[in-house]
């Protein structure tokens, strides 16, 4: 448990292109939460 | 301090699974400095040994996406037993801090937990409050309570929501991304404290990502 660099770890896995799609995911989620569209 | 006839104890099948904890020893080594070997032989009863190991320490690392969190998991002692006996869950404590300021919503990542799909939430290390599912909402809610914060004056206002939810339907379904969410009718600043405690079935290793 001393990985802790949650970007490190997602490139390894899913390479880049891949975490700019994550990452743009979970900001659309985090935006519709925070709107109050649960 | 001579520790040998300890092997021979092992050997002689004189390994035991539980023990009374006031009446049990332990050996221990005394630092003593005017020993040869350095150490004195002593014992301690199992009760007090228990007693002075406290709750590890914890060290808070500051979150990649989101950098006004930090946050930390920490494996902690005791498990949770189904009542058919069968599944076992180890518990981890997810600690952190986050500043909230100038907006009136926020949702920001605590960290992601990986390597279990199944994954409950616990609160205060004993009480399940609901178990994850594929969709947000159930644990979201169950977590949901409203706080005090302060506005652009200075005044208190009740937020409308302020939980932690668990969404595991973002990269993949043993991928936990655990997010801070709270809102209010208008712009706040707040210090929070995030402390809740999660439990996965024994055996996947899983590690926290922030």
């Amino acid at each position: 448990m001393k990985k802790t660099n949650l970007k490190q770890y997602l490139l390894a896995k899913y390479g880049k292109r891949e975490l700019e799609i994550l990452a743009k995911l979970f900001s659309q989620k985090m935006k519709y939460i925070e709107q109050g569209k649960k | 301090m001579d520790i040998l006839n300890f092997i021979s104890w092992i050997k002689g099948r004189r390994v035991v699974t539980s023990v009374d904890p006031a009446k049990t020893l332990i050996p221990v080594g005394l630092k003593d400095n005017r020993r040869d070997d350095g150490y004195l032989a002593s014992a301690i009863t199992v009760t007090d040994l228990a007693n002075q190991l406290g709750e590890p320490s914890v060290t808070f690392v500051q979150g990649t996406f989101d950098p006004q969190v930090q946050a930390t998991m920490t494996p902690i002692p005791g498990t949770i037993t189904y009542a058919n006996g069968l599944v076992v869950f180890d518990r981890y404590r997810v600690q952190g801090t986050a500043y909230l300021s100038g907006a009136a919503s926020y949702a920001y990542l605590i960290g992601v937990v990986v390597g279990s799909t199944p994954l409950l939430r616990v609160r205060e290390d004993s009480t399940i409050l609901a178990t994850d599912t594929n969709v947000y909402d159930t644990v979201a809610s169950a977590m949901n309570f409203n706080v005090l914060v302060k506005d652009g004056t200075g005044a208190l206002i009740s937020t409308l929501s302020a939980f932690i939810a668990d969404d595991n339907t973002i990269s993949s379904p043993d991928e936990h991304w655990f997010t801070l969410v709270m809102t209010a009718g208008a712009p706040f600043s707040a210090d929070v404290s995030i402390d809740f405690t999660i439990a996965v079935p024994q055996g996947p290793v899983i590690e926290f990502f922030n």
